[in-house]
């Protein structure tokens, strides 16, 4: 299904990419981002209220949803086809799953089948210093970076997703040139570099932050992730 | 009443763990297995089966012997999202008559001991759901029942054929 996009909607997220990435443009080689995702099974991971279903659903269906519920049981996601500019990309069937520990098993299942990994957690929480949710993120990094160890050769592409960058006053109004100082702010907790380096090591794991506050927004972060896919 | 289900509800801070009874039980968040087996339960339902009824947030999916449903709480979470409870359990022929019955009366306890509420019209969509299921499950054994039939017809006119054909052989 193709994204409904209108002209605003296209220049607005490039606006928004742009910006984020501090950058004047978004060059993206589109022939790489084709060959890393055509045909994967990709895992959406994350604890609860960070954007899991949210960001599934943009990627399936181009559009976000327009009244949230908690994912409780899990939720059949279609096969579709994800199309942004040139690009065009089956995406394959999946499954939105609950953020609790409780689906720890359930959440190796997804990462054991998937080719690319997102995890998603808050960033506003952790430039909080939110106890809670970075004992969350170090507990759930445990065990994805240990299913990533178990299977070595065939491990997963990792990708760690910073979403609700749009909660925080600080960052809200942040200017391009200061866009940059607070990803990097963000990269420097030590949260992220534990966990980045349970992933395997910034060589292995991308980074990326943003906000999904809207399509618009969405778009732009779906856009880092292309941009770190290809570096 | 709930000792026949799976209940599971998502705390409504959103950062204490989720609620889970099997079978009238409350599993606390230190049992990791059995949490974890209930969650699976729950997914292998998802997976193996088919949505029967989308109504209003009130969803019934299930496969041939297991069903779950969820059916959306009255309170929302704190980031405003709509809590939805879900209910688990199996059914066969016998149960199936008085299910719908079972699977409200068990909600409504789960419900009240967990301090949250659920609509009277999500209740009745909960009786819509299983009706559903009743015509499915009626449906899928005359469709079996047909099967096995004409299966069997053909069995016994190829048993009738060889036997023709044998003794006409004979002198």
């Amino acid at each position: 299904m193709p994204l409904p996009f209108i002209a605003i909607g296209w220049y607005g997220a490039l606006a928004a990419a742009a910006a984020i990435l501090a950058a004047g443009t978004v060059a993206l080689n589109w022939d790489k981002i084709l060959i890393l995702f055509k045909g994967k099974h990709l895992a959406i991971l994350g604890a609860r209220g960070v954007g899991k279903t949210h960001l599934r659903k943009f990627l399936t269906t181009g559009s976000i949803p327009a009244e949230y519920k908690q994912t409780v049981a899990p939720e059949k996601t279609p096969k579709n086809r994800f199309q942004l500019k040139e690009l065009d990309i089956k995406i394959k069937e999946g499954f939105d799953i609950s953020g609790d520990k409780a689906a720890y098993a359930e959440w190796k299942k997804l990462h054991d089948k998937a080719h690319i990994v997102f995890y998603l957690l808050r960033v506003d929480r952790l430039i909080a210093g939110d106890n809670d949710v970075e004992t969350r993120v170090r507990a759930d990094m445990r065990h994805i970076g240990g299913w990533i160890e178990e299977k070595k050769q065939d491990r997963p592409e990792l990708f760690i997703i910073g979403t609700h960058c749009d909660c925080d006053p600080a960052f809200v109004g942040l200017t391009k040139d200061k866009i940059a100082d607070y990803t990097d702010k963000f990269r420097r907790l030590p949260v992220i570099h534990e966990i980045v380096s349970r992933g395997g090591g910034a060589l292995q794991v991308k980074v990326v932050i943003g906000s999904m506050k809207t399509v618009v927004n969405t778009e732009a972060l779906v856009f880092q992730i292309f941009n770190q896919a290809t570096t | 009443m709930t000792e026949k289900f799976i209940f599971w509800a998502q705390a409504l801070d959103n950062s204490s763990p989720d609620l889970i009874t099997v079978r009238g039980e409350a599993i606390g968040a230190d049992d990791s297995l059995r949490r974890q087996k209930a969650v699976s339960d729950v997914s292998h339902v998802v997976k193996s089966g088919n949505r029967i009824f989308d109504t209003r947030g009130v969803q019934l999916t299930a496969d041939a012997q297991n069903f779950i449903i969820e059916v959306p709480s009255v309170q929302q979470d704190r980031d405003g999202r709509t809590a939805p409870i879900v209910c688990y359990g199996q059914y066969d022929r016998e149960i199936i008559a008085n299910l719908s019955d079972y699977v409200a009366d068990s909600l409504c306890e789960f419900v009240r001991e967990s301090g949250r509420s659920i609509k009277p019209e999500h209740i009745e969509l909960v009786h819509q759901a299983f009706s559903e299921l009743k015509k499915k499950n009626q449906k899928r054994r005359i469709a079996f029942g047909t099967v096995i039939g004409a299966a069997a017809l053909t069995i016994a006119i190829l048993i009738y054929g060889i036997i023709r054909l044998i003794s006409s052989r004979i002198p």
